[in-house]
């Protein structure tokens, strides 16, 4: 902080610090008060205090103890989201490959398609999502939800694709193709390896779309072993009505995989993101 | 656009390239074109399930118009719209600007780890599921036992017994503060993604001009972002019009509708009252909504990263 430079004195420097640390605070309590309810016992779950000394982990072997369902939910949501992200970046990377060709005819109509499904506000789907789901027998079926969920998020993934797409130079690629490379090696070979930055920021997107997504996955999935996390969440609202303690720490247990997840990942995403994938 | 067709029919069609399209041509085909034009024409029948459906014409449509709770909808969508996405961008542009320009300029070992935490704390409301969220802010507006109301009497004396959720003149407010602290983190992400490619040379001549934090700003950090902030506008109406969980657990549309939005209108005259046909109307009106909307950016505010004219290359 000698040399900080410029006119910034270390008071300044210190103001802003204390105001980044006092919203990342207000930030915290939220999930702070939920993981000291879900460590309450139950003469202490409705003290609204953020902290009461009065805890115990028993909320968290019942929670465990009376829901053995809950590995099948845990298991259904990651597949899912798995699954349509492996997809969405794949088919995304392809068309954003294949817009890059020449001699593509009404390629910009077919791009520009794509981009007003950004538009399409998925609440106004379920109906008819719902609808093909049961005329396909795929209600309470994984892929009930991994097929409109790859739809749903191609044309984001596009969207960013296409910024790093553009980014890589022609002259490359001419290169390649003079060397004896064909259309799909390229595709492998040279653009895969060169959009890896915007791909990892669409996958992590993606992921945690489909990790979190509701409406569509309420209208899809009933059975117990088949609903996905954010179903259960809200289910056990119900149940626990009157164990409030239980319930948070089910939705202490549901969060804590992403959270780890995220911060595997947030190197790579906030490399992603701050190498083009939005445009100063 | 034939001309041009005709012009260039003497080059050789790539049907790699078409190839490498269709897949996502054919979920865009399946998965949202079909389902745009089946809630089109169902909207036009009176049904509970497809195999007893009734011709029913334009009169959902006259119906949906004189439904005051659909009109309640809309202007929830409004207020939605117009209360998140603003305060969202200015807290995750506050953020962003903090962490990347002031938590020390230089890159040095120290700054960044200090950087990557405070990026992945504000980060963390988004990763939470949305059930979650509602559920935790739930429970923080409830009176009695909530936080909110405890401290608000502790600390300023005002009442303890101050149901949020309850009231029909604060309900929507409280889902709006949750989508708040639930979304800022996104907008700083894509702030601290849109700063970093706003060039060094230029940060560097504004400070050697001796600008003021509030000029750097003006004249540097808000036009340079202008991308961010138009990407943030069309991602924030988008998310505010397709808004459905955080509303359905926290208030379920209630007290009384006031805090209902399309997506719990549509769930609630759709599945739970089994009137098919009027929510694809509802549905309809969305579309239509988000199409005005959409067009009105694009039209003045230019399109930001989206709906490219050209191909790019």
């Amino acid at each position: 902080m000698k040399k900080s430079g410029s006119r910034l004195s270390d008071k300044g420097q210190i103001g802003w610090i204390a105001v980044l640390v006092f919203c990342t605070i207000c930030t915290l309590i939220p999930l702070l008060f939920a993981l000291s309810l879900s460590f309450r016992t139950q003469s202490s779950i409705f003290d609204p205090a953020l902290f009461n000394p009065d805890m115990t982990i028993g909320n968290y072997i019942k929670a465990i103890s009376d829901n053995p369902t809950i590995m099948n939910n845990f298991i259904a949501s990651l597949t899912i989201a798995l699954v349509s992200t492996v997809f969405t970046v794949l088919f995304s990377s392809m068309a954003v490959f294949g817009f890059s060709r020449k001699g593509v005819k009404g390629k910009i109509l077919m791009y520009n398609m794509i981009m007003c499904a950004l538009m399409v506000p998925i609440s106004a789907l379920v109906i008819p999502l719902t609808q093909m789901n049961s005329k396909m027998g795929l209600l309470d079926n994984y892929f009930g939800l991994i097929l409109p969920y790859i739809a749903l998020n191609i044309p984001y993934a596009v969207t960013i694709l296409q910024g790093f797409m553009s980014g890589i130079p022609i002259d490359l690629e001419e290169a390649a193709t003079i060397d004896g490379c064909s259309t799909p090696g390229l595709y492998t070979k040279i653009v895969m390896p060169l959009l890896k930055p915007g791909i990892v920021v669409v996958a992590i997107w993606t992921f945690l779309t489909c990790w979190n997504e509701f409406f569509l996955a309420l209208c899809t999935m009933s059975k117990d072993v088949t609903r996905t996390l954010p179903l259960i969440a809200q289910q056990y609202k119900g149940v626990y009505f009157s164990a409030p303690g239980i319930l948070f720490a089910i939705l202490i247990l549901i969060t804590i995989p992403m959270i780890v997840f995220y911060i595997i990942v947030q190197k790579q995403f906030v490399k992603g993101m701050t190498s083009g994938a939005v445009k100063g | 656009m034939n001309e041009t067709l005709n012009k260039k029919n003497k080059t050789k069609l790539n049907w790699w390239g078409y190839l490498f399209i269709a897949p996502a041509m054919f979920f865009f085909l399946m998965y949202i074109l079909y389902p745009i034009i089946f809630v089109f024409s169902h909207s036009l029948f009176s049904w509970s399930t497809i195999a007893n459906m009734k011709w029913a014409g334009i009169e959902n449509y006259i119906k949906l118009f004189h439904d005051s709770i659909f009109w309640v909808t809309i202007k929830n969508s409004f207020k939605w719209i117009l209360v998140t996405v603003p305060i969202q961008a200015v807290l995750g542009f506050i953020f962003a600007y903090i962490i990347e320009e002031r938590l020390g300029r230089k890159k040095r070992e120290g700054k960044t780890i200090s950087k990557t935490v405070f990026r992945t704390i504000l980060f963390i409301p988004v990763v939470t599921s949305v059930t979650v969220v509602a559920i935790i802010w739930s429970k923080i507006f409830q009176p009695y036992e909530g936080i909110l109301g405890h401290y608000l009497s502790l600390w300023f004396g005002m009442s303890s017994t101050i149901n949020v959720l309850g009231n029909a003149n604060l309900s929507l407010v409280g889902c709006m503060i949750a989508n708040i602290w639930e979304w800022t983190g996104w907008s700083m992400i894509m702030y601290v993604g849109g700063i970093s490619q706003i060039s060094d040379d230029l940060k560097e001549a504004a400070r050697i001009d001796g600008a003021s934090v509030w000029q750097e700003l003006r004249y540097v950090y808000i036009p340079l972002l202008s991308s961010v902030h138009k990407s943030l506008l069309m991602l924030g109406v988008i998310g505010s019009l397709q808004t459905y969980a955080l509303v359905s657990v926290m208030t379920n549309g209630g007290p009384n509708h006031a805090s209902e939005i399309p997506g719990t209108y549509i769930f609630l005259t759709g599945f739970t009252h089994s009137q098919m046909g009027y929510a694809c109307t509802i549905a309809v009106a969305i579309l239509l909504l988000a199409l005005i909307l959409t067009f009105i950016q694009v039209r003045f505010l230019g399109s930001g990263d989206f709906a490219k004219k050209g191909d790019g290359r």
